[in-house]
């Protein structure tokens, strides 16, 4: 074989591109022939040398401002786009083709509502007006005594849809009031506050205890679904460790395991791969072994490096009764 | 898909753009990763990062529900940076070959531990910075595949799908990368 394919395989290996059969041959060959050894450890430097570039870490900052352009930018292809005159001409007839249901609509706008942030507000014009959370998981009407306290702010009023044959509106409003709920921790509503808290709340001492609420209450598909969202999107690396705590009993679970796989893939602490490391150890899925085999040798923390060698190591004896 | 997934793409499908940032509010730091890893510098990650994302917007009325909605996005950012790269490349890297950059031992692990005196964890910072530098050097399209198989771990295949070529392709782009790579670094190596 000549050098340059020798190469090859020694890259495609270093990859994990090999199959398993080629992976065994080329690691039978690799203690046979030493010109085949001389080039693989050579390219294993390299490798090693290269990954030092991989932690690029993005500042939050960075991203937080990049979402605020992002949101401007959206609200400006919004009202640019081509429902535009069609709106406009709705707004008209609104203002001047029905008085009566310009005042409804109007008189509603006044006393508006709602808790929690950013809700979006659809007034029927026969039966007056309905009120649906726009967050994440807080679907459901919103009762009318709900509406006009004096605590609630809105802002940020956009006319999202208005259809002229139907008259029917749909605008949003971002509004805020204090609200205080009690009930059960198992209680739906309960759960899917802290469910859109865990999303949405600034503040990260928040979304580590709605962490440690929900997971007492872990087996709806909502509740996994929101802890995987904070753990594939949180900024903050403590409450993605958290994350990973609370979904570490759930890695039967295909979304859970790769979610899972992915932090330990691509998450940028040291900290959170670690925690997913001893949440995936036990699993027998090949795609652990995989990844796991991966971080072993590639991983830029020595200690994940150490934890990858030692699971695989375990997973190994389990499934084929023999070490690697 | 998730279901809370599809109902958002459906929103958003309809010009909602808050489900839109909800939808992409799970990517969206991978996709800035990727700009900055190709660009190197905040300020084009940023632009590059809006430019996906408004053509992402712009596009969704057109994704396919039984698609995968991330690798939908994130192929649509690979795309967005090599262009950018293409038309906007408005810095020049200096030579990575410093003078007083001398003291690298070939055998030397470079892997962090805890154990690195500070001299060892300034050199490996040193060559970070070189690594960082001589990647910069590479074509738009080795970059790309070196990002993404080598810092971002896909597969060769995974690589080409996003990038929108051959298999074989990725596979020269990669290798080509390494030994461009391998080039700058030699003196440091040799040292």
């Amino acid at each position: 074989m000549s050098a340059d394919k020798l190469k090859e395989q020694v890259l495609l290996y270093l990859y994990g591109e090999l199959s398993d059969d080629d992976n065994l041959l080329f690691e039978e060959d690799l203690a046979k022939y030493d010109n085949l050894r001389t080039i693989y450890e050579e390219e294993k430097k390299l490798h090693e040398l290269y990954s030092l570039r991989s932690d690029k870490t993005i500042p939050d900052s960075l991203l937080q401002a990049s979402r605020s352009e992002l949101r401007e930018r959206l609200r400006e292809e919004n009202t640019g786009s081509t429902a535009k005159s069609r709106l406009s001409k709705g707004i008209i007839y609104i203002l001047f083709g029905s008085p009566v249901k310009t005042m409804v609509a109007l008189s509603m706008l006044t006393i508006g509502i709602l808790l929690g942030k950013y809700v979006s507000i659809e007034v029927d014009f026969d039966d007056g007006i309905e009120v649906h959370q726009r967050t994440a998981l807080m679907d459901g009407n919103i009762s009318s005594e709900l509406l006009g306290s004096d605590a609630l702010e809105i802002a940020d009023m956009k006319i999202i849809a208005y259809d002229a044959d139907s008259e029917e509106i749909t605008i949003s409003v971002d509004a805020v009031a204090s609200v205080s709920i009690r009930g059960n921790i198992s209680n739906n509503k309960i759960q899917t506050i802290l469910a859109a808290a865990l999303q949405s709340d600034l503040g990260p001492s928040i979304r580590l205890k709605s962490i440690e609420l929900l997971k007492m209450n872990i087996e709806k598909k909502e509740i996994v679904n929101a802890l995987i969202q904070a753990l594939q999107g949180d900024d903050n690396p403590g409450v993605r460790l958290k994350a990973v705590e609370a979904l570490a009993p759930y890695t039967d679970n295909t979304d859970v395991k790769n979610a899972l796989l992915n932090t330990l893939k691509r998450d940028g602490n040291a900290g959170v791969r670690i925690q997913a490391i001893l949440a995936l150890k036990d699993n027998k899925d090949p795609k652990v072994l995989e990844v796991l085999k991966h971080k072993m040798e590639s991983d830029e923390n020595e200690y994940i490096r150490h934890q990858s060698k030692e699971s695989v190591s375990g997973w190994t004896i389990d499934k084929t009764g023999r070490e690697i | 898909m998730k279901d809370r997934e599809i109902e958002l793409i459906h929103k958003a499908q309809n010009g909602d753009s808050f489900a839109f940032e909800q939808l992409v509010s799970g990517y969206d730091r991978q996709v800035l990763s990727l700009a900055y890893s190709i660009v190197g510098n905040p300020d084009d990650a940023q632009d590059i990062y809006q430019e996906a994302l408004i053509a992402a917007y712009r596009a969704l009325p057109k994704f396919r529900i039984e698609s995968n909605f991330f690798t939908w996005l994130y192929r649509i950012a690979v795309n967005k940076a090599i262009n950018f790269k293409r038309k906007n490349l408005k810095y020049q890297v200096e030579s990575i070959t410093k003078s007083g950059s001398d003291s690298y031992a070939p055998d030397h692990d470079l892997r962090i531990s805890l154990s690195d005196t500070p001299e060892e964890v300034t050199v490996r910072k040193e060559l970070k910075t070189i690594i960082d530098e001589a990647v910069l050097l590479l074509s738009t399209r080795e970059r790309m595949a070196f990002v993404l198989c080598h810092q971002e771990g896909y597969k060769l295949r995974e690589a080409a799908e996003l990038m929108n070529c051959s298999l074989g392709s990725v596979k020269s782009y990669l290798f080509r990368s390494r030994e461009k790579l391998k080039a700058h670094l030699k003196p440091y190596m040799e040292n």
